[in-house]
C-alpha cells in the first residue's frame, strides 16, 4: 500500500500531561453581538498576555466562558473590550483535563493549553529565536546572505487536533528575511517619520525579537532614563549592558553613546526604549531586495521533509515543560492513500461521460477524460450543461484619482479601502 | 464636510465614534438621537478637561495680559485655574449647566466608572505644574511678550480639494519683520507622541487661510516652511520645536485629501444624517478607545436610543 506523508507529528506520550483548569462567565458578552469574535480574540489574547497565561473563551451552554488554568491569576475585571465591558464572574469550577482522552468541549482547551506551554519552553532553547508571539521559531544564523539581506529558516509549530481527538504538532517551514545591517544610530526625527510603525527585529543581546517602532524619543541612548529595579532610573545603555544576558555580543560593546533612543509598544501596551543601533529592518517577501531570494527559500518536498523532520527530533523530542516530557515521533504521520472513482459528467444535450460504466452513458477511459471533457465542451453537438444567457456581471474596480502624485501611503490600522462596483452592460 | 487633525485622528480611532461626533451630533434637530449624540459629544474625560482648563487660563487670562506688556501672577492664574476648577467639577458630576448655558459632563460619569477624590486631586495637581511651566519657561514667555500681534484659539480655515480644512492652534505670535509662530500646549503625563504633525497642519492653515482682520500683515510669499512651531509639554517641562519642509507640506496635503476621502466614502460622498446609520461604520480596533468613549450608550445600542 502507497502512502501520503504529512507534516504532523503525533504525540507518543500524552497520558502523561496532567493539567486542572478553572472556569469564569464572561457577563456582558453576547454571543450574537456585532463585535463578538473580535472580542473573544481581545480576550484570550490579552488575558493571556497579563497573566502570563493561557486563556481561551469557550462557549459552555450557550454562554460565553474563560477558561484559565488553576495556578493562573485572577483575571483583571471589568475587562475592556470592543463596544462593551466584560466581568468575568468565577463559577468556582476546577476541572481536570484529560489530554489523552479529550471530548469535544476540552480539546480545543487541551490544544491551547498544550500550544502556550510548548511555545514558552521553545522561547528558552538556546539557538533559536521568535520574532513575535504565533510566530516561527527561527534559527540565529542566516541560511543565506545576499543584496545586505540575511535569510533565516524557521520552523512553526502547531499543536493541532486530528481525528478522534487526538493531538498531533504540524511542523512547517518558513524564512524571514532580515537586513544585515542596523538603522543608523542617530537618526534624526525627520528620518524617524519614515520609520515610524515600521516592524524591525530588536538584537537585545542574545535575546532577538520584532518590534513596532512607535516614536523617536527625541534623546540619546546615555540621556533617555529608565528604571531598573532598586538601582533606580539608569541610561538606556547602562541598562542594556547591565540586563542583556551575558557573554555580550560584540555589537552591544560599540554602542554610540550618542546614539537615539526610540520607542516601541509591547503586548502589555507598554512604552519600551530601544536602541536604534539595535534595530535590523525587517523585508516582506515583496520587497524588491527580497524577490530574488524568495525565489531560492521555496524548498523542494524532499528538502523541505527531511528539515522539518531534523527539527522535530532536534528541538521537539525531549522537550520539557510543566514538569512534562515530551515525546514525539520521530516520523511525521503517514495516511494511507485513498482513491475515489471520478463522477459522471452531464454536458449539454443530456450527453453524460463516464469512466466508471453507468449505463446509458459514453463510457470512456481515465486517461481520456481531460481530452473528451474539452472537446465536449465546444461541440455543437453536446456544448455547456447551461446554456442560459449569462447574467448581469460587475466588475469591482479601486477607484482611482489620477491627478494625485503619490501613492497612498500604507496604514496598517485604517479600513480597508471602499470601491466602487461598475456596471458592465 | 470639515477635515481637521482631530476629527482625521477619531476617524482612524473609531469610525463609529467619528460619526456620532461629527455627522449626526446636533443640538437643535427634532431627532432626540442626534440631540443626545451632540449632548454627549460635549462630555469630557477627566484627563481632557485638566489639559482644558489649562488651555483656557493661559489661552484667556494670561497670554492676552502678557501681548499687553502685562503679567498676571502666578498665584493669581492658579486662583483662576482653581475657581474654574471647583466650579466645573460640581457641575460635571452634579449634571447641572454653567451660567452661560454650557453643559459640563464628565464621560467617566456617563460611562458609570465613577470619579473618586484622589483622581481630581491628581488632576488639579497635573494643572497646577502645567501652570507652573509656563511661568517657567522664560524664553517662551519673551516670545510672546516680543510679539507685534497674539491671537489665541483662533479657527484657520481653507479649502483643499473639496475638504474645508479647519485649525485652531492655542496661540499664534505676529512679528515685525519675522515670521510667525505658532504654539500648541499639552498636558500628558508621558508625553512619548510627538503631534509635529499637527503642528504642521497649522503652519499649513496659517498660509493658506485668508489673513483675518486683525492680523499685521505676513512676510510676502510666505510659506509653511517659514513658519516657527513649538509643541510645549507643559506637565514634563519641555518644549519641542518642529520644522517643515517643502516635501513634508505635499505629504501632509496628500494625507488630508486621502483622509478626506475616505470619511467622503465612507459616508456614500455626502454625510447625510438622515441616511446614514451608526452600524454602517466600522468600531474601534483598539478596545481602550472604547473605555473613553462618551458614545458608549449610543454605539452599544446600535445607534439607537
Amino acid at each position: 500500500m502507497s502512502y501520503l506523508q504529512t507534516n504532523v507529528f503525533r504525540i507518543a506520550n500524552l497520558g502523561q500531561l496532567k493539567s486542572r483548569y478553572k472556569l469564569y462567565r464572561i457577563d456582558g458578552l453576547l454571543p450574537d453581538s456585532d463585535n463578538y469574535y473580535r472580542n473573544v480574540q481581545i480576550i484570550n489574547r490579552k488575558v493571556s498576555f497579563r497573566l502570563r497565561n493561557p486563556a481561551l473563551v469557550i462557549l459552555a451552554d450557550g454562554e460565553p466562558h474563560l477558561v484559565l488554568r488553576d495556578d493562573a491569576q485572577e483575571p483583571e475585571s471589568p475587562f475592556q473590550l470592543i463596544g462593551t465591558t466584560a466581568y468575568f464572574r468565577s463559577t468556582g469550577q476546577t476541572l481536570d483535563l484529560d489530554y489523552e482522552h479529550p471530548t469535544e468541549t476540552t480539546a480545543p482547551i487541551c490544544q491551547r493549553f498544550l500550544q502556550f506551554a510548548l511555545t514558552g519552553a521553545l522561547q528558552s532553547a538556546p539557538g533559536l529565536w521568535q520574532p513575535s508571539a504565533g510566530e516561527s521559531f527561527y534559527g540565529r544564523q542566516p541560511v543565506m546572505s545576499r543584496n545586505g539581506v540575511d535569510v533565516f529558516r524557521g520552523f512553526s509549530v502547531r499543536v493541532i487536533l486530528l481525528g478522534g481527538n487526538a493531538i498531533g504538532l504540524c511542523v512547517d517551514v518558513s524564512h524571514k528575511y532580515v537586513s544585515s545591517h542596523p538603522l543608523p544610530a542617530r537618526p534624526s526625527k525627520a528620518d524617524f517619520r519614515r520609520l515610524k510603525g515600521t516592524r524591525r527585529v530588536y538584537r537585545y543581546g542574545s535575546q532577538w525579537y520584532d518590534i513596532k517602532l512607535h516614536e523617536h524619543s527625541g534623546l540619546t541612548i546615555v540621556q533617555h532614563l529608565v528604571p531598573d529595579g532598586k538601582v533606580g532610573n539608569i541610561s538606556l545603555r547602562d541598562y542594556v549592558l547591565r540586563n542583556a544576558q551575558k557573554p555580550l555580543p560584540p555589537e552591544l560593546l560599540k554602542l554610540d553613546p550618542d546614539g537615539a533612543a526610540l520607542f516601541y509598544m509591547t503586548g502589555r501596551d507598554d512604552v519600551k526604549a530601544a536602541v536604534a543601533q539595535l534595530c535590523y529592518p525587517v523585508f516582506e517577501t515583496e520587497h524588491p531586495r527580497v524577490q530574488r531570494l524568495h525565489g531560492a527559500t521555496i524548498l523542494p518536498p524532499g528538502m523541505r521533509r527531511s528539515l522539518l523532520v531534523g527539527f522535530a527530533r532536534k528541538h521537539l523530542l525531549g522537550l520539557s515543560f510543566c514538569g512534562f516530557k515530551l515525546q514525539v515521533d520521530s516520523d511525521p504521520v503517514q495516511i494511507a492513500k485513498q482513491r475515489f472513482m471520478e463522477p459522471d459528467l452531464l454536458f449539454g444535450n443530456s450527453r453524460v461521460y463516464s469512466v466508471r460504466g453507468t449505463q446509458k452513458a459514453v463510457h470512456i477511459g481515465l486517461d481520456e477524460l481531460g481530452r473528451t471533457r474539452l472537446t465536449a465542451l465546444f461541440d455543437k453537438a453536446v456544448g455547456t450543461y447551461a446554456t442560459r444567457p449569462l447574467e448581469r456581471q460587475y466588475i469591482v474596480w479601486p477607484r482611482l484619482e489620477p491627478h494625485r502624485r503619490r501613492a497612498r501611503p500604507p496604514t496598517p490600522d485604517a479600513s480597508p479601502p471602499r470601491v466602487t462596483p461598475t456596471e458592465i452592460r | 464636510m470639515k477635515w481637521s487633525f482631530s476629527s482625521h485622528k477619531a476617524f482612524r480611532r473609531c469610525q463609529r465614534q467619528w460619526f456620532f461626533r461629527n455627522v449626526i451630533a446636533n443640538a437643535c434637530a427634532k431627532d432626540p438621537l442626534r440631540r443626545e449624540a451632540h449632548r454627549l459629544s460635549k462630555l469630557l474625560t477627566v484627563w481632557s478637561w485638566r489639559g482644558r482648563i489649562v488651555d483656557s487660563v493661559l489661552s484667556e487670562s494670561v497670554i492676552p495680559q502678557l501681548a499687553c506688556g502685562k503679567e498676571i501672577p502666578v498665584d493669581l492664574a492658579l486662583q483662576h485655574a482653581r475657581r474654574l476648577f471647583e466650579e466645573q467639577r460640581a457641575q460635571g458630576l452634579s449634571g447641572s449647566r454653567a451660567s452661560n448655558g454650557a453643559s459640563v459632563g464628565f464621560v467617566e460619569v456617563a460611562n458609570g466608572l465613577g470619579l473618586t477624590d484622589e483622581t481630581f486631586a491628581k488632576a488639579w495637581k497635573d494643572i497646577e505644574i502645567s501652570i507652573r511651566s509656563f511661568y517657567g519657561n522664560k524664553p517662551l514667555i519673551d516670545d510672546i511678550a516680543q510679539a507685534r500681534r497674539v491671537v489665541t484659539q483662533r479657527p484657520l480655515s481653507f479649502n483643499y480639494d473639496g475638504a474645508a480644512v479647519c485649525a485652531v492652534p492655542d496661540v499664534i505670535c505676529f512679528y515685525d519683520g519675522r515670521p510667525p509662530f505658532i504654539i500648541d500646549w499639552k498636558v500628558n503625563t508621558a508625553p512619548i507622541h510627538d503631534f509635529w504633525l499637527q503642528l504642521a497642519t497649522y503652519a499649513i492653515a496659517l498660509t493658506r487661510c485668508n489673513p483675518h482682520r486683525d492680523w499685521p500683515p505676513l512676510p510676502v510669499g510666505m510659506d509653511p516652511t517659514a513658519v516657527r512651531l513649538a509643541e510645549v509639554q507643559l506637565l514634563a517641562n519641555s518644549t519641542r520645536g518642529h520644522t517643515v519642509t517643502d516635501d513634508d507640506v505635499d505629504e501632509i496635503t496628500d494625507l488630508i485629501y486621502w483622509s478626506f476621502d475616505e470619511m467622503r466614502l465612507a459616508c456614500c460622498g455626502k454625510p447625510d444624517a438622515r441616511v446614514l446609520q451608526a452600524q454602517d461604520f466600522l468600531t474601534a480596533y483598539d478596545p481602550s478607545s472604547c473605555r473613553t468613549c462618551a458614545f458608549q450608550k449610543l454605539c452599544s445600542g446600535g445607534g439607537e436610543l
